[in-house]
């Protein structure tokens, strides 16, 4: 059984904390200990007055000698020493004397030193010196004379006298002659020559030695001043963080502060109250300074079932830095809180992410992991985590995300993500262009884009393509992944271990490892250390590739539209439109009852037949061509103003452009203002007219050279801009339509019926893409009736996105209101308004206001909306869809996936297919010699070999397979043969999805592949 | 009159002419009268002014707050303000979709950091808005709630480029605005971060 908390008393803490701490803790210790010293230096001063009044003498115990305070030296015990001598009557001789003491090399006294260290006081030193001394001659530095024990008489060298001078030998510590120095300087001396006298009182021996050793850390910790000494505090600051010094204390702080060498872990006993409060805060604020977290209450400390991850400590982690508490706080063990049946399904958007989990139930729930706010009212917006990020300090944050394995002390002020950067990134201005980096996905699945990016603290960030990123460099995806992961697993949800990561139809297999890869290396630095250092427990961390992202869609929506097989419809064809934000993807295939051998595993069986795509077809892009548009017909008055805007793909330079393109940070900034001042446009917010209707718009631009023009006017035409989304849009449906046709071939009229279409996405509600299709619907089943005769008018049924209101009759079931514009409708009078003239047009007239402050008051219809919200969030719908599906297919569920087989010639090719339709010119037209079904490795023969310069003309859009398509509408690629040869042919074959090579080859030989020209490898980019 | 009087003097026999004295006298009293009629007609002219001043003193305040704009700030205003009167500033500035441009105008400023102006359109707003709501039933705009010392919030602040991106708010720079019947937040308040 796992224990999920206990109380602890010693406490892990980072190394940031241990710093804060220090300085908080440290200086109080060392100012309290300076006290107490400066009330020892206080006691010990006395004691060497008081002392010196009776005499000058101290005996050193530890050095075995004697200190005279009258001229600071040191002499040997001379009850012990070997003091040397000669007679009087001959010269004195150097031999004689005897210098070596202890450890110390003595020398002789002057006169004036001997008389005041010894003339008169060998009565006082009666314990060091032997009797006979007292009535003796003493040899001094002046060699005619020796002097008497009492100081005044003398006695000639080279007399008379038999008797014999005595050489005594002294160490000086304050130079020759030393005037008698205040008590202070004694203190300051026996420090520095390391001498303890055996004199001292027994309250002052103890602390005498700590500050012995103290010094003897560091000099200059002490110093003196007048006669008073002074205690550097800074210094012994310095020391003690150094690990140099142990601190001196009493009772209270004896070891607070241990240093263990051995073990390289530093220690803080007893913290006091006001340290302890600063690691409380630092422990309840961890996730706020991390993820701008709420900060967590102050019980998660203390009451016995919650307890904090923090102050758990990893068994096989030792942490370098501990401190000791006082009053015990409770641990809380994350392993206690891994939800074993848990399974999360990440939905990793273009625009945004999306998390749906279960737990020990069937029940898939949306995850709000787009606030960390909790507190806050359960929101729409809340469950959608744009996928942008802000680089604010870059380095820092590495540095502190490579420090630990799990949960590292990184900051939210170096790098943020979702809303928080979103909303920095549209108020940004155009230095900071390059600290948002909001086409992560895009980047991740083009092998090639490489970016520079710069972060608000001025450093460069060179980002190679996402192929060639290693475990070491920064890579986007892995740090905007441990925020999910953060998001997923902290100490309000709980630790999930098992993850489902869907993938759209056009990432090859390299790519999706890799990004798996990527969300592996994130999710679990969001994981604590001491589940990443369990091995048994880190056997169940998974992280692996799901179900594409519209056979995701498929399986929800088939589920939410109840299409459950139990009726006389026993199976369903099905395409599905995902009309998301930076592309749209298509997809085709079957749902049907799996077979009888099947079913106790299995309720249904999604086959998907193929898939497809238009790669510009996206919200996002339709804003950038919306945008393009409207700079395009205020261009006089931009180049008048030096004002830049960018050329989005699929567009092209027109006349008089070349001083308006631009790809500068100022003219990518000004094409993303206009976007977000056309998004209500595109988006139909609620009376979106009357923001357009004058048919002018003001916004902020800059200029080429930075400058901003604020409330600068643009003209705008509404009906130009509805035509052009009109067209753009009705183009990715055909495509859909020719797509849908290659897929399904000549299944269709036979086996096939009826084809469900299923729109998907968030930029599916608009209400153009359901106008359009059942136009579009009704003329392809028109065009398919030629060919299968078999087919009815009602061929084609459109479903709207998941949680969209009901649009007509077609939809199989009733569909609960739900989506953003069910709230829309249901909350019209508490809609946020974006615009002060929307709110005033909704209350217009009298009726309307009074009618909407009654409305407000009515409690029922609040509750009633209030609960519809929370229906909205938690049924799936066009976005969440995804997420839903995800799990729903997940392997070892109760719905078996089959994908469309590769189409390899060989074995080792990629796993997605070709990309293009391959053609040639004619007429003006594009005429197509190969699909996307094109296997890969097969020659195909383009052209004859007669000229040297030759084209390949190449398109992503399935109505190239028309005839009808415009050749300006395709891509060109000029090729160039080494020479030009008769009799040979041009062939190409696929190698990659955007990949072919061409190859001349002789007619005569074609069987044997005779190569006659080298093979040119050619990358199709569009 | 003095002329008039020089005449009466004039035409009055020299035996009959008044005395000095009382000439002065006479002036005196007229001029007396002149003056009491200038004071009479400079108390009406004040309290004429004052009356003014209390109905007006609001409306010439924005005014005057507005002509302290820079040069140009009122150039790029000049889609909002037409005319350089007081009469075309009121008329001009009370319109939703015009408060609606200089509030998005102040926060373009706010967030470039032209906040010499700022202060000054805060205050332009502020009197708009009330204007505008009295011209309703109910007021339609409210300002929202925001101090020094609140926690930063996405969903209700804009922070500025060099802000922290979590955190108290350390400045307020351009208030926001509300819908007044349900509190939602229409325009976010810009606000600064420091701590």
């Amino acid at each position: 059984m796992i224990l999920s908390t206990k109380q602890v008393d010693n406490i892990a803490i980072s190394e940031n904390l241990f710093h804060d701490v220090v300085e908080e803790h440290i200086p109080n210790l060392i100012h309290k200990q300076t006290e107490m010293l400066n009330t020892f230096f206080d006691n010990l001063t006395s004691f060497i007055e008081d002392y010196l009044k009776k005499t000058d003498w101290f005996y050193i115990e530890n050095k075995n000698v004697l200190y005279n305070n009258s001229i600071v030296a040191l002499f040997p015990d001379l009850s012990t020493f070997p003091i040397g001598s000669c007679p009087l009557n001959h010269a004195y001789d150097p031999v004689t004397f005897q210098d070596e003491f202890e450890e110390y090399t003595g020398t002789l006294m002057t006169a004036n030193e001997f008389k005041k260290a010894f003339a008169g006081k060998f009565d006082i030193l009666y314990e060091y010196c032997p009797e006979y001394l007292a009535d003796s001659y003493f040899t001094v530095m002046d060699f005619h004379k020796a002097l008497h024990a009492d100081g005044i008489h003398t006695k000639r060298w080279n007399g008379f006298s038999k008797a014999n001078s005595y050489h005594i030998p002294l160490y000086r510590l304050n130079g020759m002659d030393s005037e008698t120095i205040c008590a202070a300087k004694t203190i300051y001396f026996w420090l520095k020559n390391d001498l303890i006298p055996d004199s001292l009182p027994e309250d002052l021996t103890a602390l005498y030695a700590h500050v012995l050793s103290l010094f003897q850390a560091n000099e200059n910790c002490f110093t003196w001043t007048g006669d008073r000494i002074v205690i550097q505090e800074d210094i012994i600051m310095q020391s003690v963080l150094q690990g140099d010094t142990a601190l001196i204390t009493d009772d209270t702080y004896r070891n607070s502060f241990l240093y263990d060498a051995r073990k390289k872990t530093i220690a803080l006993d007893q913290l006091s109250d006001s340290t302890i409060e600063l690691v409380k805060e630092h422990l309840l604020s961890c996730d706020a300074l991390r993820a701008d977290f709420e900060r967590y209450d102050e019980n998660i400390l203390t009451d016995p079932n919650r307890g904090h991850w923090g102050l758990w400590q990893d068994e096989h982690y030792q942490s370098p830095y501990t401190a000791k508490i006082h009053t015990p706080l409770i641990a809380r063990n994350p392993a206690a809180d891994i939800n074993a049946d848990g399974i999360i399904g990440i939905d990793f958007g273009t625009k945004s992410t999306v998390v749906v989990y279960q737990d020990n139930t069937e029940h898939i729930i949306p995850m709000r992991i787009g606030t960390s706010h909790y507190s806050k009212k359960a929101d729409l917006k809340q469950y959608e985590n744009p996928t942008v990020m802000e680089l604010i300090n870059l380095d820092h944050f590495m540095k502190m995300y490579r420090q630990k394995d799990g949960r590292p002390d990184t900051l939210w002020e170096d790098l943020t993500i979702s809303h928080s950067a979103v909303g920095s990134m549209i108020n940004s201005t155009s230095n900071d262009y390059y600290a948002f980096f909001n086409e992560i996905k895009q980047w991740a699945g083009s092998q090639k884009k490489q970016l520079r990016l710069k972060d608000k603290s001025g450093n460069d960030i060179s980002l190679p393509p996402f192929s060639e990123i290693t475990e070491t460099d920064f890579n986007p995806i892995e740090i905007y992944a441990y925020y999910i992961g953060l998001y997923i697993n902290n100490m309000n949800n709980g630790i999930f271990l098992n993850y489902l990561l869907s993938f759209p139809v056009t990432f090859e297999q390299p790519i999706c490892d890799k990004v798996i890869e990527s969300f592996r290396r994130g999710i679990k630095k969001s994981l604590p250390d001491s589940i990443l250092h369990n091995e048994e427990i880190m056997k169940h961390f998974r992280v692996v590739k799901g179900i594409s992202e519209p056979a995701a869609y498929a399986i929800c929506a088939l589920e939410q539209y109840h299409f459950d097989l139990e009726d006389d419809t026993k199976e369903v064809y099905y395409g599905i439109f995902d009309f998301g934000g930076g592309t749209t993807d298509f997809d085709f295939g079957h749902w049907h009852l799996p077979l009888e051998q099947e079913s106790r595993r299995y309720d249904y069986v999604l086959e998907c037949y193929g898939s497809g795509g238009d790669q510009y077809l996206g919200g996002e892009n339709l804003l950038q061509l919306m945008a393009f548009e409207v700079f395009r017909l205020n261009q006089n008055k931009l180049r008048e103003d030096g004002i830049t805007f960018s050329l989005p793909p699929e567009c092209h330079p027109f006349p008089g452009s070349e001083s308006l393109l631009s790809t500068s940070q100022e003219a990518k900034l000004n094409t993303r203002q206009l976007m977000e001042k056309l998004r209500p446009f595109w988006e139909r917010e609620d009376n979106y007219h009357s923001l357009y209707q004058s048919g002018k718009i003001v916004l902020s631009l800059f200029t080429r050279s930075g400058e901003q023009k604020l409330n600068y006017e643009l003209n705008v035409n509404m009906a130009i801009l509805d035509k052009l989304l009109h067209k753009r849009i009705e183009l990715g449906i055909a495509n859909f339509f020719e797509c849908l046709k290659a897929t399904f071939g000549d299944h269709l009229g036979k086996e096939i019926h009826n084809v469900h279409i299923f729109l998907a996405g968030n930029s599916s509600r608009s209400a153009i893409l359901t106008e359009l299709f059942e136009t579009y619907m009704k003329t392809y089943a028109r065009d398919l009736q030629k060919t299968y005769p078999g087919i009815t008018d009602d061929f084609f049924c459109l479903h709207p996105a998941l949680g969209s209101p009901l649009p007509n009759a077609t939809a199989k079931k009733e569909n609960p209101i739900s989506g953003i514009e069910a709230v829309k409708k249901q909350q019209a009078a508490n809609k946020p308004q974006a615009s002060i003239e929307s709110l005033v047009q909704s209350v217009t007239d009298i009726e309307d206001l009074i009618q909407s402050v009654s409305d407000t008051n009515d409690p029922a219809l609040s509750v009633l909306s209030e609960e519809e919200v929370l229906s909205t969030i938690t049924k799936p719908n066009g976005k969440t869809g995804v997420a839903f599906g995800l799990l729903e297919g997940r392997p070892g569920g109760r719905i078996k996936v089959i994908m469309p087989h590769t189409q390899d010639v060989e074995k080792n090719t990629s796993d997605i297919r070709f990309r293009f339709y391959i053609g040639y010119k004619k007429k003006n037209n594009f005429q197509m010699i190969s699909d996307p079904s094109l296997p890969y490795n097969k020659w195909t023969f383009l052209c004859d070999a007669s000229t040297q310069d030759f084209a390949i003309y190449y398109s992503p859009r399935s109505e190239a397979a028309s005839g009808t398509l415009s050749i300006y509408e395709v891509y060109k690629k000029n090729c160039r043969l080494e020479q030009a040869k008769e009799g040979a042919g041009i062939y190409y074959r696929a190698v990659a999805p955007d990949v072919i090579e061409y190859a001349v080859i002789s007619n005569d030989d074609f069987d044997s592949e005779k190569m006659v020209d080298n093979v040119t490898r050619v990358e199709l980019t569009y | 009159m003095t002329n008039d009087l020089f005449q009466e003097n004039i035409s009055v026999p020299a035996d009959k002419t008044p005395a000095p004295s009382d000439v002065l006298q006479q002036e005196l009293l007229t001029v007396k009268e002149a003056l009491q009629k200038a004071e009479k007609s400079r108390d009406e002219y004040r309290s004429k002014y004052l009356q003014f001043k209390a109905i007006f003193q609001k409306q010439t305040h924005a005014f005057y707050l507005y002509q302290h704009l820079t040069d140009q700030s009122k150039e790029e205003l000049s889609g909002i303000f037409k005319g350089k009167n007081f009469e075309a500033f009121l008329a001009c500035g009370v319109q939703p979709a015009n408060i609606d441009a200089l509030w998005e105008y102040a926060r373009q400023a706010a967030l470039a950091g032209s906040l010499e102006d700022v202060e000054l359109l805060n205050q332009i707003i502020a009197y708009f808005v009330n204007l505008y709501n009295i011209t309703n039933d109910a007021p339609i705009l409210g300002f929202q709630n925001v101090s020094v010392g609140d926690a930063f919030d996405v969903d209700w602040h804009i922070r500025t480029q060099n802000s922290k991106p979590a955190g108290t708010i350390s400045k307020i720079l351009l208030t926001g605005l509300t819908n007044a019947f349900t509190g939602e937040v229409i325009k976010k308040a810009v606000i600064e971060i420091t701590d």
